[in-house]
């Protein structure tokens, strides 16, 4: 608790680092933001996800990829802590929603309540969809998403350029029956 | 030509074909009823998809609270870098303080601290929530014994005494841990899981049992063949009969990442990475051992299942956090 601080770690902040972390910001938070924010649906929680995505950028700035291949690695970070955050907060989301649903009842709620309770649950119902596809196949899906070339996705996920568009088909197959499933669509 | 297959009719659609082979793909879908149907299904069902997770053009980003956020997130963790091992939240016991401080410089230190205190959070909470509760008590005592053998420290949360965090047994090796090879991995599970793990814990740390800190020697060592296909499959199924339901999955997971960890990258990573790496997955496996052994011993119980599952999680989430960090380092050369 004494000890006193050597400070390497600042002074390796002063030395400029290979990567300029400023720019890595400024050019792809709103990415990153809007990755975490199409699956977690929470203004709190997207800006929770898109700093720990840049802390981790931050820690391994040394090795981070520079250029091109930058925001398919923040990306990657991004969608698998917003997915881990969604994971864990999946059941209480169900009692909310349970909750919800008892509200809606009493209080003989307007039309947009009730169309808004069943986005909500729509949803909901994706993200479960999304829990059940295997990796690598949700990974490439999320990632062709938010926008990402198949060379782009590839080194994200770290499977050969060749197999991506089997993986994102396969994944969409598995999310498609799946979703049919919970919704009792199928 | 023949018929296109999902790939290539995906590529069709996400425009990712070359020119050649676009004009063939299209030659033939305009002679081929099913493909062609086969073509607007996929549009159809990616449809699907990206609009339940649409990106929403018209979001409001608060860049300049994000902005200060991480500036001071980055400041804070510069300080406790340099404090040297006060970083670790609340509940942690003694030898997190030093297992933390001993990695504090080195590897992705933020990450290292956000397993470490979910992992222990969750030993913490495990017990402290068993131990609250009475359990019912029924004649399957086995996992029970290990739920207190494995873990002293989270009963107290005070424990110090060479507490390193010990290879948990029994799930250590479910999860793809320790394992040589695919196929002597599966054998041993087959001789492993079969039996209830109390007193096999003997028998299944061999491994490095005795040196601290080297749990996982054979890490490194592979020697798959076909890894590309490994990496873009699930692993083929190990015969698990005991995995509890909660773990298959995660298993797969785990086992897939472990897979591409090792295969291409961990000869990446400089030893004291490598070293932290698997202390930090030690710590995880610990976690996962005492929740299990919960569950276990309650099979019922949502929250037991939940804590197994957060267990889990840190877990991938270590494991996802490596694979990036190696990738990299592999990409950087």
């Amino acid at each position: 608790m004494t000890e006193t601080a050597q400070t390497p770690a600042r002074a390796a902040a002063a030395t400029a680092p290979t990567l300029d972390f400023d720019e890595a910001f400024t050019r792809h938070h709103r990415a990153v933001y809007g990755a975490a924010y199409s699956l977690l649906r929470d203004a709190g929680l997207a800006e929770d996800v898109t700093q720990e995505t840049f802390l981790r950028l931050h820690s391994n700035r040394e090795t981070a990829p520079q250029g091109e291949l930058l925001k398919p690695w923040l990306l990657r970070v991004a969608l698998n802590l917003s997915y881990n955050t969604l994971r864990g907060r999946s059941r209480a989301s169900v009692r909310e929603d349970e909750f919800a649903k008892e509200t809606v009842g009493f209080a003989g709620a307007s039309e947009s309540v009730e169309a808004d309770f069943e986005r909500r649950t729509r949803i909901e119902e994706a993200r479960r969809a999304l829990e059940k596809i295997d990796e690598p196949m949700r990974s490439c899906l999320l990632l062709k998403q938010q926008g990402l070339s198949y060379r782009e996705i590839a080194a994200a996920v770290s499977v050969n350029e060749s197999y991506v568009g089997s993986l994102i088909a396969r994944g969409r197959k598995e999310f498609v029956r799946m979703y049919g499933k919970i919704g009792g669509r199928g | 030509m023949n018929c296109l297959d999902e790939g290539l009719l995906q590529a069709l659609t996400d425009g990712e074909l070359s020119a050649e082979r676009k004009r063939e793909a299209e030659t033939h879908l305009a002679s081929c009823a099913s493909c062609a149907a086969a073509l607007a299904g996929a549009a159809q069902e990616f449809t699907l998809f990206s609009q339940a997770f649409a990106v929403d053009e018209s979001l409001s980003v608060p860049t300049e609270r994000l902005r200060a956020n991480i500036t001071s997130a980055i400041a804070e963790m510069q300080t406790a870098q340099a404090a040297q091992g006060f970083v670790v939240r609340g509940s942690s016991g003694g030898h997190v303080r030093s297992f933390w401080s001993s990695l504090a410089a080195s590897f992705a230190p933020r990450q290292i601290a956000v397993f470490a205190s979910l992992a222990l959070a969750a030993v913490v909470l495990a017990a402290t929530f068993f131990a609250l509760r009475p359990g019912p008590q029924t004649g399957n005592d086995g996992p029970r014994e290990i739920a207190t053998s494995n873990k002293p420290a989270g009963q107290s949360g005070k424990e110090t005494p060479d507490a390193k965090p010990a290879p948990s047994p029994a799930i250590v090796e479910a999860g793809p841990q320790s394992e040589p090879g695919g196929a002597a991995n599966a054998e041993e599970l087959a001789k492993i899981r079969p039996k209830n793990a109390g007193s096999e814990m003997a028998k299944i740390r061999p491994k490095g049992a005795g040196e601290a800190g080297k749990f996982r020697p054979k890490i490194v060592d592979t020697d798959r063949g076909g890894a590309e296909v490994a990496a873009a499959t699930p692993r083929p199924k190990i015969p698990q009969p005991e995995l509890l339901p909660v773990e298959r999955q995660y298993a797969r997971e785990i086992a897939a990442l472990k897979t591409s960890i090792e295969r291409q990258k961990l000869q990446t990573l400089s030893p004291t990475l490598r070293a932290e790496y698997e202390r930090n997955v030690a710590v995880v496996d610990e976690a996962i051992a005492s929740t299990r052994a919960a569950v276990k011993s309650n099979p019922k119980d949502l929250d037991a299942q939940e804590f197994l599952r957060a267990a889990y999680q840190d877990k991938l989430d270590l494991l996802s956090a490596v694979a990036g960090k190696s990738e990299l380092a592999s990409a950087d050369r």
